[in-house]
Order: C-alpha cells, then sequence, then structure tokens
C-alpha cells in the first residue's frame, strides 16, 4: 500500500509551477548576495546568525550526547591505556613546569635588553580556550562559541597544542568561523625554521590533507621533513606556530617557482579544544 | 477534527522539527559519527524522507529551506546550497511521482539519490578544488544516508499516515 500522498492531487498548472520554483532560487540568490556582503565586512550574515541561533540549542545537545557515548565507550575500552597517558602527562607537566621558569626568565632578559637599546616591548599575546561547536569539513569551516565580545577578531589565529589549526573569518557577538589551514581560501605567512637562515613564503591549503608552500625566493633551500611555521608578518598570527612538516619539494627553476607540500600537524577530524591567540 | 490537526499542518510541524533537529546534528553530531571520510548528511536525509508526503514543489521548497541551514550553519555559499537542494528536493519529488511502491529499498535509493544529486549541483555552482575526494565523500554520505532512511522513513510513516488516514 502506497502510504504517501498523491502528488499529482490538486498539482498547480505548469505556469504555476515554474513560477513557484523562479521564486525558490530567487530567494537562494538574494541570500548568498546578503551573505557576500556582510563577509565582505568579516560579519556574519542575519539569515545566517538567525540559523546558528535557533539550531544552537539542539546542537549543544547532540554534541554532549555524542560526547558522553564516546566517554562511556573509551571508559570501558581504554582504562588501562588512560591510566598509562594519565602517568606519562604528569610527569610531562612536571618537565614542562621547569621549562616554563626558563622561558619567563629569557623573556625577563629579552625584555631587559630592549629596554637597554630603548626598543618598545613586544605586545603580548594571550590564548582564549573554547571548543570548537560545528564541524564542516567539506567546506572546510569550524564554528567556534567565542566572538567579538570575547576579544575574538577575524584574521586570529585559532591552534591547537598540535599546531596552527585554523584562521576566524567571520565574527559574531558570541560566535565566529574559522576557515581550516587545508581551505584553498587561507594565505599564511610561512617559514622553513630548520633551515638557516630560515627560507620564507606563504602558504596555502592544497586539498583536505596537505598544504602548499610557496618560497619567495626560489634558490632557497628546503628539504623533506622540514618544520614550517608561521613567519609572523601579518597583523594578528604571531612568528613560531607550528604548522606542519614538508613531505615533498616541487623545483622549478625554469618559471623561477620553488614549492613544497606540506602535511599539516594538527589532525582535523581529531581536534575538539582550541585556542584562539588574540 | 480541529484544524490544527489537518495534515498539512502536521506535515509541516514535522518537516519545521525534522530541519531543526537535522540542523542541529548537523553541526555536531556529523563528523563524530563519520566512519572514516563518510559522514551522513541529515539535512539532504530530511529532504528525501519527507518527499513521499508531498507534491514536488513542497519538496524543493524543503530542499531550499534545508540549503539555507546547512548553509547558514557552515557559513558556506547560500545561494549554491540554496540551489543544490532545490534540485535535490525536485528530483527526489520527481521520483515518487512515479507511483513507487514505497519500501525501505526505495526509501534507502532514494536517500542516495537525494545526496548524489544535491552534491553534484553544489561541485556544479560552488566548484572546489579536490574533486576527487569530494566525489568520494559524496559517495560515502550517499551510503550513510541511505542505512539511516530505513528506520527514519518507517518513524516518518508512523506519525504521518495517521494524518493521511484522516485525509
Amino acid at each position: 500500500m502506497r502510504k504517501y500522498a498523491d502528488p499529482t492531487r490538486n498539482a498547480p498548472s505548469p505556469w504555476r509551477w515554474v513560477a513557484g520554483i523562479i521564486i525558490l532560487v530567487v530567494i537562494a540568490g538574494t541570500l548568498g548576495k546578503i551573505q557576500s556582503d556582510a563577509r565582505v565586512v568579516n560579519r556574519l550574515d542575519p539569515v545566517s546568525h538567525a540559523v546558528q541561533t535557533v539550531c544552537g540549542p539542539i546542537s549543544r545537545l547532540a554534541a554532549g550526547v555524542v560526547q558522553g557515548l564516546g566517554n562511556f565507550r573509551s571508559g570501558f575500552a581504554d582504562v588501562r591505556l588512560l591510566e598509562a597517558d594519565n602517568r606519562a602527562l604528569r610527569a610531562e607537566v612536571a618537565a614542562m613546569s621547569m621549562y616554563t621558569e626558563q622561558v619567563t626568565r629569557l623573556n625577563r632578559e629579552v625584555d631587559t635588553l630592549r629596554q637597554l637599546q630603548n626598543l618598545p616591548s613586544i605586545p603580548g599575546k594571550s590564548n582564549l580556550v573554547t571548543e570548537v561547536s560545528g564541524y564542516f569539513p567539506d567546506v572546510n569551516r569550524i564554528s567556534l562559541p567565542v566572538g567579538q565580545a570575547e576579544g575574538v577578531r577575524a584574521g586570529m589565529p585559532v591552534t591547537t597544542p598540535a599546531g596552527l589549526f585554523a584562521i576566524v573569518q567571520t565574527v559574531d557577538k558570541h560566535s565566529s568561523q574559522a576557515l581550516l589551514l587545508t581551505s584553498p581560501s587561507v594565505k599564511v605567512g610561512a617559514m622553513d625554521i630548520s633551515r638557516n637562515p630560515p627560507s620564507t613564503g606563504f602558504l596555502k591549503g592544497q586539498d583536505s590533507q596537505t598544504l602548499s608552500f610557496t618560497l619567495f625566493e626560489p634558490k632557497s633551500q628546503i628539504s623533506l621533513g622540514d618544520l614550517i611555521v608561521t613567519s609572523g608578518f601579518g597583523e594578528h598570527i604571531p612568528r613560531g606556530i607550528v604548522i606542519g612538516s614538508v613531505i615533498a619539494v616541487d623545483d622549478n627553476p625554469e618559471l623561477g617557482l620553488k614549492r613544497a607540500q606540506v602535511d599539516p600537524a594538527v589532525e582535523i577530524g581529531e581536534v575538539r579544544e582550541v585556542s584562539v591567540v588574540r | 477534527m480541529r484544524k490544527d490537526d489537518s495534515p498539512v499542518f502536521r506535515l509541516i510541524l514535522v518537516a519545521g522539527l525534522l530541519l531543526w533537529v537535522a540542523g542541529g546534528c548537523q553541526q555536531s553530531a556529523a563528523v563524530p559519527v563519520s566512519i572514516g571520510a563518510f559522514a551522513p548528511n541529515y539535512l539532504l536525509l530530511v529532504v528525501a524522507v519527507l518527499a513521499p508526503y508531498m507534491p514536488t514543489f513542497g519538496s524543493a521548497t524543503v530542499g531550499l529551506l534545508s540549503g539555507i541551514v546547512q548553509g547558514g550553519l557552515a557559513g558556506a555559499n547560500l545561494t549554491a546550497y540554496g540551489v543544490s537542494r532545490i534540485v535535490a528536493g525536485l528530483t527526489v519529488g520527481k521520483i515518487h511521482q512515479s507511483e513507487l511502491a514505497q519500501s525501505p529499498l526505495v526509501a534507502a535509493l532514494t536517500a542516495a539519490v537525494t545526496v548524489v544529486v544535491g552534491q553534484a549541483a553544489v561541485l556544479f555552482l560552488a566548484p572546489t578544488v579536490n574533486v576527487g575526494a569530494f566525489v568520494l565523500a559524496t559517495m560515502g554520505t550517499a551510503i550513510y544516508n541511505g542505512v539511516l532512511a530505513v528506520p527514519l522513513d518507517w518513524a516518518i510513516g508512523k506519525v504521518l499516515s495517521n494524518s493521511a488516514h484522516d485525509r
């Protein structure tokens, strides 16, 4: 037995039907135009804002359920592994505290030396720790539950302990969206710190797994396994955030071009907590 | 019968509720339940399972709404997502006009076709750099949605068949 309604029942005339479809397409086009205009000024358009606000409670509920089920499963399956990880992490924290003391002492020395040379102090950056509230790998985007009110601005880097993860693109009052480093739209100043002096260039997404690093100077040296970090030439992204390591070099001297493929340090599917560097 | 018990009212209510829940799940519960690179697309699933209960224009409208929700959540191109989902809604609506007997297999196949058509239209309207990975992910989503469509179609049938009997 067919359980669905007879679609031919009260069918509109073909012209009315076509007009209806055209109206739907025009609505989609208009919304896209509003979205593009808002994005020019790094803002979220009203429709996306409304959709995110309305779907927010369900999203948080679903995230909680998924996380709870995952924790329940891992609690049973990985208890021994988690205990071993816990012991290893405690040892690492103890070692890191010594390292932090050393970094603090060195920073103090740098500040003192800059004062002696009458140089201005380096502006500080702080990390805003948050969770990824939405994942959209097919469009290389993530949503974050922090925005203007928390000091987030377009262009700020989103990092994990492993390295650079994304760049904030649009900012709303209490939410923002960031483009993943693997997006072809993202362009970041980068350098190869395995070389002395470091080779510099810019880096952009190539595909979902790889980044493309184009060197400014085609004669620069670069090799497989070299570590690539941010160059700090931009306004928001500080120097030295790990990006990834070189997995292939494409040398094309005829075109005056040297490129490398970089494997991102951050495993995108496994990220939950991130920091926005303000 | 009270006015708010009418089949159309119930259908709109169910469609709105499903789009709301699917939108929330799409944001935070699609990637965590993915198998490898294969993740479900809950919003296209809603378009597919509601199509048997509405005329083609209704399917296209639900498609547009699902595209707006998906594009709005992801910050992706609203025109590309809106139009591609209209095309997906029209396709699945036309499939159900062809007097198909509703069955779990038909529900699974139409859900898979909805994904393929919707994502192919996105690829056409907003081309991506890595077509191979996109096509592979689309195939995975089509299979995933096909499996999810079977229980959801059964549940929707339970809710909406009463309204069909009311007529």
